[in-house]
């Protein structure tokens, strides 16, 4: 009895009648913890959405261009990883409420290995932005530069990869003339594809570094659209994080033949949520 | 060693599906829940929404209501099965009301301001590039 106490800290009605919560309503305390969490979780991501409703309504055509430059199809993988997980989640929860630790152990596993998946993917999408690390000039960026043969200036759009003195542009390049301004942080890829006429993207010859004149990598400093993703899918992914960690003690102890039924429950809501989260994070960034 | 202990899931039916409030006294029977059938239904709808971002219609409107109409349905499969909502009780719903209530009325609050920057939208001009 004692043990049973210590072990989930939950005293079944039938061996402790609480005279609080035994009228009427026999929802777990815990499942009531955990739901006025989930509460509190709504109106943190509604403050930050709110923000970002804003600020795009304020300039929606910069918003626009450059959500056209985060990756649909990285995006979607990772919304069927996350969703994926939250099957094997439910499913987690249904054997620990059986008693099925063997199927518990398997697809708190595989939660797990999604979960790892999206952070992957996440991991990919943002070095690409903010440009890899230990390399100077690597990854997605726009940068003004002098040709070294035509001594024009151009407007690069692209990734960049370095080669000693020298940086190689994939992507879109326009001719800047004396009297135009260029603002590199509100420059898109698409805006200066458009400007420049190309269909495709190519690759330019070498730029030697001392020629560059600006450059910057598409961080949170790039724009405000750039920093309210980052924002947002930074947050969720520190959510993401802590779902792996609490996911990876239940699994821990699923190995050590020990099935924890309610907390099971109330990590399953958890992510869950999480992956609510994405599902609205989805369209919002990458989609419209 | 094979040694499997279950904790919490014990009491009759009383962890994971509480009884409703009104007279059952017999453990509720295991809820069966279609979990395939609902992953099956977000797959389609993500890649519903995917298409419908990579045709997109010609009012801007339109595509935020498109995605955002798919999100809902989406949302709401994941709420209603996945986290069982369709099975709790009374006490969840009223845990869950207040936040979604606060959520319209900050969006409301938004509206002036999204009122007021309209006009200017048309104005702007390329992106980067002032000729």
């Amino acid at each position: 009895m004692s043990e049973t106490i210590l072990d989930h800290g939950y005293v079944p009605e039938e061996h402790a009648p609480d005279p609080v919560m035994g009228h009427g309503d026999p929802t777990a305390p815990g499942k009531i913890g955990i739901w006025l969490f989930l509460a509190s979780e709504i109106m943190f991501f509604i403050g930050i959405l709110g923000t970002y409703i804003i600020l795009r309504s304020g300039s929606p055509r910069l918003f626009a261009e450059h959500a056209s430059v985060l990756s649909k199809i990285a995006a979607g993988a990772n919304t069927l990883v996350l969703i994926f997980s939250s099957l094997t989640m439910a499913l987690a929860v249904d054997a620990s409420q059986k008693g099925d630790r063997r199927k518990l152990s398997l697809c708190l596993l595989v939660t797990l290995v999604c979960a790892g998946g999206f952070m992957g993917i996440k991991y990919y999408e943002y070095t690409d932005k903010l440009g890899r690390p230990f390399t100077h000039y690597e990854g997605h960026q726009t940068l003004v530069a002098t040709d070294p043969s035509s001594k024009t200036a151009y407007a690069y759009d692209g990734h960049v990869h370095g080669h000693g003195d020298e940086v190689e542009v994939t992507g879109y390049r326009m001719a800047l003339t004396a009297d135009q301004s260029f603002d590199i942080h509100t420059a898109s890829e698409e805006g200066i594809k458009e400007m420049s006429g190309a269909k495709e993207e190519q690759t330019f010859p070498p730029i030697p570094r001392k020629n560059i004149g600006t450059a910057i990598t598409y961080g949170p400093w790039k724009n405000i659209f750039f920093a309210c993703y980052f924002a947002l899918t930074g947050i969720h992914g520190l959510h993401v994080v802590g779902g792996i960690i609490a996911i990876g003690i239940l699994w821990a102890q699923s190995l050590r033949g020990k099935v924890f039924a309610a907390q099971t429950e109330y990590t399953g809501l958890y992510w869950h949520f999480v992956d609510l989260v994405w599902i609205f994070l989805f369209p919002l960034l990458y989609l419209i | 060693m094979e040694s499997t202990t279950t904790q919490g899931g014990s009491g009759a039916g009383r962890m994971g599906e509480p009884e409703e409030p009104h007279g059952h006294s017999e453990a509720m029977p295991h809820h069966k829940v279609p979990y395939y059938t609902i992953f099956g239904i977000l797959v389609v709808l993500t890649v519903l929404t995917v298409l419908v971002a990579m045709h997109r219609f010609e009012k801007e409107w339109m595509n935020l209501l498109a995605a955002m109409l798919v999100a809902s349905v989406k949302a709401s499969c994941v709420a209603l099965y996945f986290m069982h909502l369709k099975f709790e009780g009374k006490l969840i719903y009223l845990i869950l009301i207040v936040p979604l209530i606060l959520c319209v009325i900050l969006c409301c609050a938004l509206i002036p301001d999204i009122a007021h920057a309209l006009p200017f939208n048309r104005l702007t001009p390329y992106p980067g590039v002032h000729q």
